[in-house]
């Protein structure tokens, strides 16, 4: 459980936390382009010290990120033994059909660290902003009105969410009481062990947004109307420096072989 | 104004709000449960039985809100950015094939059906990701391993959203609804 909460904001006030959210939103797309367009070792270096930056300025121990890029480790072990294996040059051992290259080894290598650049550049968006700031911020980038609805959307869902979970956890050890054992049961019997779970989970789910429903009815919510908003989001001379910087590097490794 | 249409409208927007929710409830909570699969690592993907219940009772455009709900939320509570791009292609693939499994066949396809086919085309979206943003190929051979188990998962998360399915109606919000018949 508490594995799974891992990502989550870390709070604190380095630089990085104090940007605006547009700004590192808009760094975050960059960085997916980014990704796309490394394919040799110096454009990874570059892109890696960059990163490397970033991290350090948002002052967040380091053992979060490597904890962070762990979530894939299965997929580095398949890139490095599959292109070890594959990989027809530069023989660190041979014998038969079974071969060990070198180059091979160097592929996976890359690609792994391609793959950890891009956890580390995410989990620096989340780890440093809030949902709340997020969904501020990408609402303000992007102005209409069907965004606007989608917005409360995800703040009711965010409210909602842990409730349901307290619920669900507490249901779930309500049948256990009652008798209900995942360990013991075959398979099938499991699935079917699960609905004394689900459906109540479902039933108090329903009973809540119907109250918030009439609630909401009540203090005359018109669905697609627009609305403002209380907090605002000020742009300010480090989040244009964070933009500039990121985009240099992207354009940079353009031209580096 | 109109308040009867509003209402619907507030029903609707709550329906995708709950099925959404309950979609990342579900994930977190299968997590909890000591369910042990056959296949090591494998997950059973309950969130997807509550995507597949959403078929019956949403129409396109507001199942595909629900997809986009689920996905940004679990990219901001879960924190795990670089999974956005591979979980939003996985999804919304698994989610059209699934709608047009069930649009072209209607009633000749069961609930379980059209959640294989989900399970299958979710992991085949992950996967053109990370050929994308691997640029190889190579990453098609873990396909190998990724087909079977999205298979097994596909009919188990079937059976589950059939039984749940089998109850949904005797709740008025999602009673009213009811989109067609299940079988």
């Amino acid at each position: 459980m508490k594995q799974l909460w891992l990502g989550r904001y870390i709070s604190g006030h380095s630089f990085y936390h104090s940007l605006d959210p547009r700004a590192k939103l808009l760094v975050m797309l960059i960085n997916i382009l980014m990704m796309f367009l490394i394919t040799t070792w110096w454009q990874l270096a570059v892109v890696l010290l960059f990163t490397m930056i970033s991290l350090f300025l948002s002052q967040i121990p380091f053992a979060f990120y490597v904890k962070q890029a762990m979530f894939f480790k299965y997929m580095y072990a398949f890139f490095i033994i599959f292109f070890a294996f594959t990989n027809e040059s530069n023989f660190l051992f041979h014998h038969g059909w079974l071969h060990i290259s070198v180059d091979g080894l160097g592929i996976g290598l890359f690609y792994s660290l391609k793959m950890i650049l891009f956890v580390w550049m995410g989990a620096l968006l989340t780890f440093t902003t809030t949902p709340s700031e997020l969904i501020l911020g990408a609402k303000m980038l992007i102005k209409r009105v069907s965004v606007e609805q989608f917005m409360l959307m995800i703040t009711l869902s965010i409210r909602l969410i842990p409730m349901i979970l307290d619920e669900v956890s507490q249901i779930y050890k309500a049948q256990q009481s009652r008798g209900l054992d995942f360990t013991t049961l075959p398979l099938k019997e499991k699935l079917a062990g699960l609905m004394a779970i689900i459906i109540p989970a479902i039933s108090n789910t329903v009973h809540r947004l119907t109250i918030m429903m009439d609630v909401m009815e009540c203090r005359g919510y018109i669905v697609g109307n627009d609305r403002t908003s209380i907090h605002q989001l000020k742009w300010k001379l480090k989040d244009t420096i964070i933009l500039g910087s990121s985009l240099i590097v992207c354009f940079s490794i353009l031209f580096i072989k | 104004m109109n308040s009867q249409k509003n209402r619907e409208k507030l029903e609707k927007m709550m329906l995708i709000v709950l099925i959404g929710t309950l979609a990342i409830v579900f994930g977190i909570l299968e997590s909890m449960l000591p369910i042990q699969l056959p296949v090591p690592g494998m997950k059973l993907g309950l969130a997807n039985t509550m995507i597949v219940i959403g078929l019956y009772y949403l129409n396109k455009k507001e199942m595909f809100t629900v997809i986009m709900l689920k996905t940004v939320l679990t990219t901001l509570l879960l924190g795990t950015f670089s999974m956005f791009l591979y979980s939003l292609v996985g999804a919304v693939l698994s989610y059209l094939c699934m709608i047009g499994i069930k649009n072209a066949l209607k009633d000749q396809v069961s609930v379980i059906g059209v959640s294989v086919i989900g399970g299958v085309m979710h992991n085949v979206g992950q996967m053109l990701v990370a050929m994308a943003l691997l640029k190889t190929t190579a990453v098609g051979y873990y396909m190998l391993f990724l087909l079977p188990v999205g298979l097994l998962t596909g009919i188990m998360v079937g059976i589950i959203a059939k039984l749940v399915l089998a109850r949904l109606n005797e709740f008025e919000l999602f009673s009213t609804h009811y989109i067609e018949n299940k079988d």
